[in-house]
């Protein structure tokens, strides 16, 4: 059968165009249909990032992109601290291995594919210094770039336009902070074209 | 295939191979693979549950190896890193067992057979006994193959596929089957999903392969030159999907590759600051690749040390001179593959500014391997294995450092003086 094919080689670059396309046409599908939104827009308030953690994972939501208004500063693991590799060899196997902070467990058990971390302007300073230092951090028009475990945390130190997503988008942002950032961009991150969920974290 | 003329027997055995079918006694019999295969096992399998320090990246490779094919979560593993060894390991440890032997056994076995592929690469190359026998007996010795191959890091497998693609690619150089192009094809490919730096000899095969076939029949070229990129793509591609399955679209996965890139290239130094005290990576390009990490432990400073050959490393570069010198003179483009693959890694990872070069030069040693087998081949008789002995002495001298066996420092203490060190506290 192979000698038969061999005899039709110039056949070879279409048949293998044809596994290139259904290939990358395979992990695109793979990739679109893991992405689960809610019909509605949801609200929720909650005490802290545990109780929001466990808030989207109920919702039963992956794949989905996570915009986080907070004035945490270590958003980002810092993952190569001897500590936390040692914590690592002692915690076993199951995930989440080290939940360090909201971004990082939501990243962990998939809810999230890509953070968008927006810190109150009065931070942006600090946070600049401190990410413009790191090795792996990438300069983006509106800030810096990490990736936690593969998956891009964005931490947006200029303008953020929601209507960039392309999809809607999951909102957590604390209250504490809230006056702090400009009220147009609230509005848009509220309205129900942008986010199908919203969850406020209210400091009790 | 044309034979040997008379004029041949002034050439070296090489030489005359080259033109030649082998003679009967240097033909592969069933027995050769094994009596190569048996000695570089053992000597990677003694203790091999021994070292459990802190060179080790075991434990995030393990854990990975459970969450990537159920997850497709890239980390605690470095996400730069390509995903096909968390499959590997997954393999390995239902095979062999959950455990500090299970995880490395994978490395062992593949790390032996490496030995036996790269001395069927040399003999279908050189077309002579003492170049295959040479390859074997440095690689089987070699102390940085032997250190990683007691390791999980993913380098090892990555060599052992890169290898199984020369001699495919050389198979089909030669004997033109589609089978053999759509293999090396797919080797490439796998690979390169182990280790990126498997694409530079990938570059090289194509455009030799271009050159060597361009006046072939056009469908051949097109089945050759097809396997070398859309086929490699695909096996390459293949080990992503379960990444996919976290909501990732093509233009977040080529996102994906454009920084796993760049974080490769990038400065390692704030990886861990204690690697700042590494000597620059240009220092290596003519000198060995060491690394030495001093503890205290319990009061006793305990130093793990990873090298590779000091004699046989100083003859690689004259040797894969000497290689390349023949391939243009004699036209042979499978020997230029070789001396350019040695070149190209060696230059890509010695110019990079990266301070971790270990592990990338373990796909080095191979090519420097063949290279300097058949410059060796090319001395009189008594002064070729006059050479192999020694450097067969030197690599049993060296063994106990490669393995991990605990050794009075005296007899070592000049190497500890000339290698990079880094402290790690107690």
């Amino acid at each position: 059968m192979l000698s038969r094919f061999a005899k039709k080689w110039w056949l070879a670059p279409l048949v293998a165009t044809i596994l290139v396309a259904a290939l990358l046409a395979a992990a695109q599908f793979i990739g679109m249909s893991s992405r689960s939104y809610l019909p509605e827009q949801q609200a929720a308030t909650v005490r802290g990032p545990g109780e929001a953690y466990q808030s989207l994972r109920q919702a039963g939501l992956h794949g989905r992109i996570v915009v986080i208004l907070d004035k945490q500063t270590d958003i980002v693991p810092r993952l190569y601290d001897r500590e936390f590799m040692a914590s690592l060899a002692a915690s076993g196997t199951s995930a989440p291995f080290q939940p360090l902070n909201l971004a990082s467990g939501l990243i962990e058990t998939g809810i999230a594919r890509t953070v968008y971390f927006v810190p109150p302007p009065s931070l942006r300073a600090a946070i600049s210094q401190r990410l413009g230092s790191r090795w792996d951090a990438k300069t983006e028009p509106s800030g810096f770039s990490v990736r936690f475990n593969g998956a891009p945390v964005h931490v947006v130190l200029g303008d953020l336009n929601p209507s960039d997503f392309g999809e809607k988008v999951v909102v957590y942002a604390n209250r504490d902070v809230l006056t702090d950032y400009d009220a147009s961009l609230l509005t848009s991150l509220e309205s129900t074209a942008v986010s199908d969920v919203l969850v406020i974290q209210d400091t009790p | 295939m044309s034979h040997a003329t008379p004029t041949s027997t002034r050439m070296s055995p090489a030489d005359r191979g080259a033109s030649a079918t082998l003679p009967p006694m240097f033909t592969l019999t069933w027995w050769m693979p094994f009596a190569v295969f048996v000695p570089a096992y053992l000597l990677r399998l003694f203790s091999v549950e021994l070292v459990r320090g802190p060179v080790e990246d075991m434990y995030m490779h393990v854990q990975n190896a459970f969450y990537y094919p159920a997850t497709g979560l890239m980390g605690p593993d470095n996400w730069w890193t390509s995903p096909a060894k968390h499959f590997a390991l997954r393999v390995a440890i239902a095979l062999f067992g959950n455990d500090i032997v299970g995880w490395r056994l994978m490395s062992v076995i593949l790390g032996a057979l490496s030995v036996v592929v790269a001395a069927l690469v040399a003999r279908r190359l050189f077309r002579s006994v003492f170049p295959a026998l040479a390859t074997a007996a440095l690689l089987a010795l070699d102390p940085l193959g032997i250190a990683f191959s007691r390791t999980t890091f993913e380098d090892t497998t990555a060599v052992f596929v890169l290898l199984v693609a020369v001699l495919l690619w050389l198979r089909a150089m030669e004997e033109g089957r589609a089978l053999d192009w759509v293999l090396c094809g797919v080797a490439l490919g796998v690979a390169t999903a182990f280790r990126t730096y498997a694409v530079i000899p990938l570059a090289i095969m194509l455009v030799a392969t271009s050159v060597s076939k361009r006046r072939d029949d056009i469908a051949r070229l097109a089945l050759a030159l097809t396997s070398l990129t859309l086929v490699a793509f695909c096996a390459y591609f293949v080990w992503w999907l379960p990444w996919f399955s976290r909501g990732y679209s093509l233009e977040e996965w080529l996102t994906l590759q454009s920084d796993a890139l760049a974080v490769q290239g990038a400065n390692f130094a704030g990886f861990n600051p204690a690697l700042r005290r590494l000597v620059d990576p240009q220092g290596w390009l003519f000198s060995w690749v060491s690394l030495a990490l001093h503890r205290s432990v319990a009061g006793r400073e305990v130093v793990t040390m990873v090298t590779s050959d000091p004699f046989v490393w100083a003859l690689f570069l004259p040797g894969v001179a000497y290689l390349l010198f023949r391939a243009i003179n004699g036209r042979r483009v499978e020997w230029l593959f070789v001396g350019l693959s040695f070149l190209a890694l060696y230059g890509f990872f010695a110019l990079s500014p990266r301070p971790i070069l270990l592990y990338s030069a373990l796909v080095i040693v191979p090519f420097g391997c063949l290279a300097l087998s058949f410059a060796a081949d090319s001395l009189p008789g008594r002064w070729k294995w006059g050479l192999l002995s020694i450097a067969t002495l030197w690599g049993l001298y060296l063994y106990p450092l490669a393995a991990g066996i605990a050794v009075p420092l005296q007899p070592y203490a000049w190497l500890l003086g000339r290698v990079a060190s880094i402290g790690l506290g107690s």
